[in-house]
Parts: structure tokens; sequence; C-alpha cells
């Protein structure tokens, strides 16, 4: 009678322990999609942590993470979704603000191109690159894949090149109108009207000139007020961040008990 | 006369045996307060235990392809070396330095860095001390 008394007690208690053991396991699982893609999304995240407040987006990671397989993926970055056919002017509105790093650099990106999927080894960027105290330099800048044959996993597989660089100073802290205007195959960039360069590209036909856009920084943090691009007359992209128009390509993840 | 010093003798052999009984009993007395010491210091080294984090597929065999984690202090990025390509497939453990408890998973979808969550929007924070596994169950690219 005993030993059957004590059989049940240490059945009793196995049963517990493996109710309290499934609870545990199934607790992570959320209740709601994880998706943060929209419907509209206008922007792809291609690295940084965006917040959506007061009409802009604000990357609040700052601090640059190296993946190394394109240039792109080590700021943080957003990839306009459209891909017009031509386009004569893009104009974005952000600031820096005061670099958490020793330097601060930012991209302005055009004409981005990948051979596959979101591998965007080839683009053409104005480029801004600054110190603890001022941003101090404007470069025009080509991005393209080193060799072709290597798999698309492989890292560093591309080379940056500088095709313009002129000293330009800017404070940090306010927003600045950054301007690119493009003429057959000339490119000409301006901060607050104020031209800075101009600079003939390494194209042959403006259909080499068909691409994406993109904007990024990392060692500052970067606050986008808004962008815009325009063919012509028409406005081909136009994007003031009232509402989160970003999509974040999203993985699942659940705490387990093992 | 002999008597008497038999009865002294017998005595004597009585007081040994009791204090030879104390003796036993002080070592079965210095004994349990070893154990207890021993126990203690166990307990001490299960309090600075290491926190420790790693990625298990279970996503229906999608792959899951240069996991990192992200600390949110300062974006140190903890790589791990593993592509899970099948259900079942694991990842080591990675020691987290416990500033990086708070984060975000991430992982190469296509070219663009994925996060990884648990919960839309919100970081990841790991339990201090623990080793933690989290299961990748599904993965929406674009």
């Amino acid at each position: 009678m005993k030993k059957l008394k004590i059989t049940a007690v240490i059945i009793q208690a196995l049963f517990c322990a493996c109710i309290s053991s499934a609870e545990i396991k199934e607790s992570g699982v959320p209740a709601e999609s994880q998706d943060s893609a929209t419907q509209e999304s206008l922007w792809l995240r291609m690295g940084g942590k965006w917040q959506f407040q007061e009409g802009r987006a604000t990357d609040t990671r700052v601090f640059p993470v190296y993946w190394n397989y394109h240039e792109l993926m080590n700021y943080s970055s957003l990839v306009a979704e459209t891909e017009p056919e031509e386009f004569t002017r893009m104009t974005a509105v952000f600031k820096l603000d005061t670099p958490k790093l020793e330097y601060s650099e930012a991209l302005i990106v055009f004409a981005m191109n990948s051979p596959y999927k979101h591998y965007y080894y080839s683009f053409f960027a104005v480029k801004l690159s600054g110190d603890k105290e001022k941003i101090r330099r404007a470069e025009l800048i080509v991005s393209s894949r080193t060799d072709d044959t290597l798999p698309y996993t492989a890292k560093n597989n591309y080379k940056i090149e500088t095709l313009a660089s002129v000293p330009w100073e800017m404070e940090y802290g306010r927003d600045c109108t950054f301007r690119i205007d493009r003429s057959k195959t000339t490119v000409t960039f301006y901060a607050d009207s104020r031209k800075i360069l101009t600079q003939k590209l390494p194209v042959k036909t403006q259909q080499e000139l068909k691409g994406k856009f993109a904007l990024g920084a990392r060692g500052a943090a970067i606050s986008i007020d808004s962008c815009k691009i325009i063919n012509g007359k028409k406005t081909v992209f136009e994007d003031d961040f009232e509402t989160n128009s970003v999509y974040v390509p999203t993985v699942k993840a659940v705490q387990v008990k093992k | 006369m002999f008597d008497k010093r038999n009865n002294d003798d017998t005595n004597e052999v009585s007081r040994l045996f009791c204090t030879l009984l104390q003796e036993k009993k002080m070592k079965k007395l210095i004994t349990l307060l070893m154990t207890a010491l021993l126990a203690c210091l166990f307990a001490a080294c299960d309090e600075d235990e290491t926190t420790q984090l790693r990625w298990e597929n279970q996503s229906g065999d999608q792959t899951a392809e240069e996991i990192k984690w992200v600390s949110d202090a300062d974006s140190t990025a903890y790589d791990y070396a593993e592509t899970l390509t099948a259900d079942g497939q694991k990842t080591a453990f990675r020691e987290i330095d416990s500033k990086d408890l708070k984060g975000t998973g991430e992982c190469v979808l296509d070219g663009v860095p994925g996060e990884i969550m648990s919960e839309v929007g919100k970081a990841i924070i790991l339990p201090e001390g623990q080793s933690s596994t989290y299961e990748i169950r599904s993965v929406a690219k674009k």
C-alpha cells in the first residue's frame, strides 16, 4: 500500500513537471504576426534600427554592423522600392547628429543594381564624411563587383572607387536639402542649393544609370525628413515619412527550454 | 586492591572510548561543514554562470544564413559560424557579455539582413546567467 502511494506521488510529480515544461516552451510564441511589412512599403531596410516619429525616419543604431557582402549592408540604410526608367533629380532632406563614433559617413545612392536579389554591388553615390566636429568632405563614389565568378555569399567581393572628392563643411544636427541633378551622364550635387560638385560618370549610355535609390549613414544617427525622385516634370517617388513605410525582412523565433 | 585497579582501568578505557567517539563526531561534523561549504561554493559559481545563446532551425527547412546577435548597447555583433539549412540543426552556444543582453538577432536573407524577432518591434532580452535557445520558426523574405 505504502509502495503504491509512493509510486502515485512520483507519477504526479512527473506529470506536473511535463506540464510546466510545455508551458515554458509555448510561452514565447507571439500572438500577432511577426511581419512588419506593409502592402505599401516604399523602402526596404538594409540595415539599422529605424524609428518613425514627427514625420521623420530616424536610425537609432548608429554603430555599423559589418556584413561585407556589399557596401550598403554596412550602413544603416534604406533602399527605395521604386526603380524608375530614368531620373533627372533626386532630393533628400536629412540631418546627421553628432557622431557617436570618431567619424560619420552618409550615402545618397542612385543607379543601384544587383545581379541577384538584393546583392547591390553596383551603384553610384554621393558620400559625405566627417569627424567629431563637422562633416568635412563630399565625394562621388562608384561601387562594383570585383569577381563575377564568385558566389553571392563571397564576402568583400566589391570595390569602391572615388570619382570626385571636394572639401566641404557642414554642421551636425541641422537639416540640409541634398540634391542630385542628372543631365545625360553628368551629375551635379547640391547642398541647400549650393553647388558642391559636378562629375561626368563613367558610363556610355543613360540606360546604365537606371536603378534603385538609397540613403544611409554610419557613425552618426541619420534622421530623414523627406525624399523625392523626379523625372522631368513627373514625380516618380516621394516619401515624407509621416508613416512607417519601411519593410523589414523578419525571421520569427521562439525561445524554448532546452 | 586488584579490584580497585581493575576498576580504574575500566574507567580509563571508557573515557578513551568516549573521546574517540567525540572525535568521530567531530570528524562527522567537520565532514558535514566541508560539504556545506562546498555546496555554498557551487551555489556561488552558479550565480557567476555565463549567459549563452544559440539558434535552432525549425522553419520548415528554410535556410538561416550567417546569424548574428547584435547588441542594442553598441551594435557589438556576435557571429555564429553555422548556416542552418534544415530543421533540427543548431548553432553552438555563444557566450554573450552582460552589457549585450538586450538586442536583435539578424541573419542574411538574399543580400538583406533580416531581423530575428520573437515579438514585433521589440528587442529580445536574454536572461542573465542562463543558456537560451531560440527556435527559428519562419522566414519572411522579400
